[in-house]
């Protein structure tokens, strides 16, 4: 067993922290943005305290939020604490905040989940575990890595199928929806462009990560990820995504990257403490290496469930399926009362128009909303009433086909991690090809 | 690890991320050399969906709130008349009919509930009409506070005392007695003459009127060319300063409102009424008239189908006086090769207003009859009909054009 003997010594062999205080500088300063903005842009009301009702997290179940102006003040205490990771002021307790701030600020209502929120928590959760003063394990930088990697990694293996390879969708439908962008926009017409940028994307996923990796591919590599996430930030409404990615690009760098940069950075750099031992325990390696075993087991978790993980969405969450499909439900609920009489219930009674959206392709939403259906009409006196969902959903541009059983009263039936016998079977054929539309305004 | 190995690693990794780029270029390559729209691969089809955007709101939403204002003044003028003339409740025929003609209208512009209209909360519309906030005992309380022998203004009024709903009651209500519970009665109503009552009414019912005029002046002005030119707006979205960041945000806008047809006219109108879906009567499966739109003139089958005429007319264009149509929705989407999507949707909304046509009578009557009757089958099966063509609408139509539903696009998505 000389390799791990090897490896362990060379995880624990301390590297210059600047590069993870420049990384720790981006992300501060990012997620304080972030936080600022669900003040700015009104989303704490909007999310937390307008919504009649809230999905929860199997295994978590309801979180309440805060009494206004409770989440206003708790996003704010995130941006300084943001602030704060930025300016390496007290590091680790900042990162941990943010961690347990963004994890619980996520968990009050489930349709806000983002894939960034969980990279996220993830990210600052490593943060506060992992050391950060002037001179760090090596370990501690394969770490952080092995988690971008394994975002980039299961992004790229989301994409291997037949709707983004060979359909170009979901690119396809929407890039036709952006035929308005200056010079490129006229290209977005054609499904020939969503195709290649299909491609292009599965292949800048599943090789990124390598070519940041080798000194020799590294600076045409980063420009190629600058052009890729500036894009992605341009087309699509990703909030922090493309530039969290990009600042976790720069922890592939070399560890002493930013003295580089000399002036203000290497006087900023030389301030931070440097610690008088860098040993790295045996049992922090055994931790690390379960934290990676979650990580790649998590996403890995999808091929355990029949049928298209984008049509069911059993495994969908924490499995990086990012931008990956398009998908529009209508839902409503037909409540049969003890007495035989029945009546549609639509969920707008209980949702917005985001939340509608999230709820209506997702078939545990449809079930936690039928719960609430049933719950609602029990305690109006109804008695055991039955729900059935009336659920169809369109994936990727595909005519509507039903998702839940008409026949299961979703009031009986549990929620687990097995699978659901009651959410039919995805489509089979092709996703739809769309393309030739011209350029907007060309024919005024 | 050997010189000869350590040189393979990077010329493998230097042939491969060659290969990258010049897969990340191919949509860029291809595309750059076909720069020029008159080149044939970019030529094949075209589809300006800024054009339709214009045309629909030029040609057909724009001539309609001017017509609307028309209407309205026409409206008022026929109160007025019937004021005049002693406010006697069977003199209101001209009224009643100028009436109908502006709901008929507004009931299009219903669909319509864009720009103007829906600034600041759909405030103009709500001073056009208040629908489903409506309260027949809050009008009578307004003809109550009119003195008859003064003008009356009710342009402070709440949305629930005026408007076309409150004209509709005001002009189609029958009987003197005011529509309010006990402690909620008008001061004074009970020694009232009947006479009286119908004079308060009329004067009430001719402020509301100069009200509504008002409204649909200021709806219109934002609107014309010389106005507000709301059109100029859409003209413009994407560009700097502009209302609408892109104008698949202007699109957005202009498409949330026919989300309509799926709160207001399918579950609303027809739905609630017709017990199928929960109501205020909160008997279930029984029909509820208290849940119909209108329940003074008895309009709710025209109200329906003005809508579905509406949203018609978005989906194939706008009839042209030289035959064919103008730019719609289905041509958008055959434009796209989504011809299949296209037929399905115009057969469905050609199934929904045939289905709503084919009610025998009145919506109120047909939910009157028996059960098993011819009536309330047809009631169920227009239900049905909106309720397929609401569906295509929401699912594959949205995911089709990269839309949104309404109020779903504003947050962050991965």
């Amino acid at each position: 067993m000389r390799w791990p003997a090897s490896l362990v010594r060379r995880a624990a062999e301390p590297v210059d922290g600047a590069s993870l205080a420049t990384w720790r500088f981006g992300l501060g300063l990012i997620l304080a943005v972030a936080h600022l903005r669900f003040v700015t842009e009104g989303w704490t009301e909007r999310f937390y305290e307008t919504p009649v009702h809230r999905f929860y997290y199997w295994l978590i179940g309801p979180v309440a939020p805060l009494p206004a102006p409770g989440m206003d003040l708790l996003h704010l205490l995130l941006a300084a604490a943001g602030v704060a990771l930025a300016v390496s002021w007290r590091p680790r307790w900042m990162a941990a905040l943010l961690a347990l701030g963004t994890a619980y600020a996520d968990a009050i209502d489930l349709t806000r989940y983002l894939n960034h929120h969980w990279l996220v928590v993830l990210l600052c959760a490593l943060c506060a575990a992992l050391p950060a003063d002037g001179r760090v394990p090596r370990g501690a930088l394969w770490l952080l890595r092995a988690q971008v990697a394994v975002v980039y990694t299961f992004a790229a293996v989301a994409k291997m199928g037949p709707d983004w390879l060979l359909d170009g969708q979901p690119l396809n439908t929407w890039l036709l929806a952006r035929t308005d962008w200056p010079l490129l926009g006229r290209f977005f017409a054609y499904r020939e462009a969503a195709v290649a940028m299909s491609w292009a994307g599965m292949l800048f996923d599943l090789t990124i990560v390598w070519w940041l990796s080798a000194r020799r591919t590294r600076l045409p590599a980063f420009a190629v990820l600058l052009l890729f996430h500036g894009m992605t930030a341009l087309l699509f409404r990703i909030g922090i995504f493309p530039w969290l990615m990009t600042v976790n690009a720069t922890l592939f760098f070399d560890p002493s990257w930013p003295r580089r940069l000399g002036g203000h950075v290497v006087r900023w750099l030389d301030r931070l403490p440097v610690p008088t031992a860098t040993r790295l325990p045996r049992w922090a390696i055994g931790l690390a290496a379960l934290y990676l075993a979650i990580q790649v087991l998590l996403p890995l978790r999808a091929f355990l469930y029949p049928g298209n993980v984008l049509w069911a969405e059993e495994g969908m969450r924490f499995s990086w399926r990012v931008m990956v499909r398009e998908k529009h439900g209508d839902v409503s609920f037909r409540v049969r009362l003890p007495d035989g009489r029945s009546v549609v219930e639509v969920p707008r009674r209980w949702l917005d128009g985001e939340q509608e959206r999230e709820m209506a392709s997702q078939p545990d939403l449809i079930w936690q909303l039928a719960q609430r259906v049933a719950a609602d009409h029990r305690a109006a006196g109804h008695g055991e009433v039955a729900v059935f969902a009336d659920a169809w959903v369109s994936l990727n541009g595909r005519p509507p086909r039903r998702m839940i059983d008409p026949e299961t009263d979703l009031a009986q039936v549990s929620d687990t991690c097995a699978s659901k016998p009651w959410i039919l079977p995805g489509p089979t054929d092709r996703a739809a090809h769309l393309g030739r539309v011209a350029m907007a305004g060309g024919a005024r | 690890m050997s010189n000869a190995a350590r040189w393979r690693s990077r010329w493998s990794r230097s042939v491969g991320l060659a290969a990258f780029l010049a897969v990340m270029g191919v949509g860029c390559g291809r595309s750059g050399s076909g720069g020029s729209s008159s080149d044939g691969w970019l030529e094949d089809a075209r589809y300006d969906r800024k054009a339709m955007l214009l045309d629909l709101a030029a040609e057909v939403v724009r001539p309609e709130v001017a017509g609307f204002r028309q209407d309205a003044a026409a409206l008022a003028a026929a109160v007025s008349a019937w004021r005049k003339a002693g406010a006697a409740a069977d003199g209101r025929d001209a009224a009643q009919s100028a009436w109908q003609a502006a709901w008929q209208r507004w009931q299009r512009l219903e669909v319509f509930q864009f720009g103007p209209a829906a600034m600041d909360s759909h405030a103009m519309r709500d001073r056009i009409y208040g629908w489903p906030v409506v309260s027949a005992c809050a009008v009578d309380q307004g003809a109550a506070a009119c003195d008859p022998s003064a003008a009356c203004d009710a342009a402070a009024a709440l949305p629930n005392r005026k408007g076309l709903d409150a004209l509709e009651f005001l002009l189609f209500r029958d009987s003197a007695e005011h529509e309010c519970p006990g402690p909620a009665a008008p001061k004074d109503w009970a020694g009232w003459s009947e006479a009286e009552r119908w004079q308060r009414r009329a004067a009430w019912a001719d402020a509301v009127a100069v009200d509504l005029v008002a409204a649909a002046d200021a709806l219109d002005q934002a609107w014309r060319a010389d106005g507000g030119d709301y059109v100029s707006v859409l003209e413009h979205a994407g560009e700097s300063g502009s209302a609408f960041p892109s104008l698949r945000e202007a699109i957005n806008h202009f498409t949330d409102a026919l989300f309509y047809l799926d709160t207001e006219t399918k579950t609303m109108k027809v739905g609630q009424p017709a017990g199928i879906a929960g109501n205020a009567c909160g008997i279930f499966g029984e029909p509820c008239l208290l849940a119909l739109e209108s329940r003074w003139a008895w309009a709710n089958k025209a109200a329906i189908l003005a809508n579905l005429e509406a949203f018609a007319t978005v989906v194939k264009g706008r009839p042209l006086a030289a035959g064919g149509r103008g730019p719609g929705v289905a041509a958008w989407l055959r434009a796209i090769d989504a011809a299949a999507l296209a037929d399905t949707l115009e057969s469905q909304v050609d199934a929904a207003i045939a289905a709503v046509t084919a009610i025998p009578g009145e919506l109120d009557e047909a939910l009157q009859g028996a059960a098993d009757g011819a009536g309330r089958k047809a009631v169920q099966a227009a239900y049905d009909a909106l309720v397929e063509l609401m569906r295509t609408m929401k699912t594959q139509l949205l995911t089709t054009l990269g839309l949104d539903l309404p109020d779903a696009a504003a947050a962050d998505a991965d």
